[in-house]
């Protein structure tokens, strides 16, 4: 574990299995994996898929800004400035050999912003439950992340009871279901905070709170524009793409199924939006042979650089 | 190990704990998950270069994992011997 200066931030950063040399790196390629926002760090994709992996390639994990024990500057939330500080990570550790990348939710949106922006740099993207820019995404997320923003506020407001009660008091239900919550996501959130450890779910919170309302990060996902159809067309390296059946961007998994010319589709029965965490068990099902057969695609010369992506 | 802990989640709330080897990351540490990932790299940086940690955690599921004792995870990765997913 380190903390690695790129892009002009400190991000935190996990290295498994470290790689000795570029021909080790160029035989197996390194693996990054990407988390998703605001309620993630790398510690979901740690505990899910990482440790599984870490076996026959070198596995780096980060912390996206904002996030984990990552900065949190105020500025710079783009999908361009994450695909920035990926840059700057890889840079920062010596790493110039293709990596394939994995990214889960709005870690997908910065895995194909990579590919797209350096596609010499990637022997491989897995996507699960992929974001990425398509008309009204930038609307939709902010909606979203506001929507999250005025839960953690209602939560938080409730902090000097629950720290003594460990309820969520009945009068306070009014003022969650009026920042748009349907009677069952009360429930959830409901029994979710009254069965969590105290201290995390205050943490959870007031991270929340600082990244969304303490940074531009809604007005800069707001902002996004859709992604060309030709610039997604355009990346030609092996790809998996993960989703839940149930997904509520199964539409995302359909688009990058008919414009990827090297992509594979896998739909995972019976998931939502969450299968990371949800079904962790089936994806490594999905993630690790298509891994195997990325590696067995790779040539190294003797003496030479890889060929064969 | 005590000193590690408080690195990790904090000197302010880890003031009134009593740490010892049977207290539970979960129950009694409230500990986020990024912060055990946190305190195993550190483990690991000290003492355990030469147990397979990730084989270890990965015949666990999160669950498992965060509930572990100190006592456990301080005796894979010191000793690499376990009572817990082996």
């Amino acid at each position: 574990m380190a903390t690695v200066h790129a892009n002009g931030i400190d991000l935190n950063v996990v290295r498994m299995n470290v790689a000795p040399t570029a021909e080790d790196r160029q035989s197996a390629p390194p693996i990054v994996m990407i988390h998703g926002i605001v309620i993630d760090n790398l510690s979901s994709l740690y505990y899910t898929l990482a440790n599984h992996i870490a076996g026959g390639h070198e596995v780096i994990l980060y912390d996206q800004r904002g996030h984990g024990r990552s900065d949190r500057p105020p500025t710079n939330y783009r999908v361009e400035d994450s695909v920035a500080d990926l840059t700057g990570v890889l840079d920062a550790i010596g790493i110039q050999e293709p990596v394939i990348l994995i990214g889960n939710s709005y870690g997908g949106a910065v895995s194909l912003g990579f590919a797209m922006a350096h596609p010499d740099r990637v022997a491989g993207l897995g996507l699960i439950e992929a974001h990425f820019g398509v008309e009204g995404w930038g609307d939709r997320m902010a909606s979203m992340l506001h929507r999250t923003s005025a839960v953690a506020r209602e939560g938080l407001a409730l902090e000097p009871v629950f720290r003594v009660t460990r309820k969520v008091p009945d009068e306070a239900i009014p003022a969650l279901r009026s920042v748009g919550l349907d009677d069952f996501e009360v429930e959830f959130i409901k029994h979710w905070i009254e069965n969590s450890p105290m201290r995390k779910v205050l943490k959870m919170g007031h991270n929340a709170q600082a990244l969304l309302d303490g940074t531009t990060i809604i007005a800069d996902l707001q902002a996004e524009q859709p992604v060309p159809e030709a610039d997604l067309a355009a990346i030609t390296c092996p790809t998996l793409i993960c989703y839940g059946e149930h997904s509520d961007i199964i539409d995302r998994a359909h688009d990058l199924a008919r414009l990827l010319p090297n992509a594979e589709l896998s739909i995972i029965m019976g998931s939502d939006h969450s299968v990371l965490m949800s079904g962790p068990e089936e994806l490594r099902a999905r993630i690790l042979p298509w891994l195997a057969r990325i590696r067995a695609e790779v040539v190294v010369p003797a003496g030479g650089a890889a060929v064969g992506f | 190990m005590t000193a590690l802990l408080v690195e990790v989640i904090g000197a302010e709330y880890a003031l009134g704990l009593d740490i010892d080897m049977d207290t539970s990351f979960q129950e009694d540490l409230e500990l986020e998950s990024i912060e055990f990932v946190t305190l195993s790299e550190l483990l690991l940086d000290t003492y355990g270069q030469e147990v397979d940690f990730s084989a270890w955690l990965a015949s666990m599921d999160v669950d498992q994992i965060i509930a572990m004792t100190v006592g456990e995870l301080v005796r894979y990765i010191t000793v690499g011997s376990s009572d817990k997913g082996e």
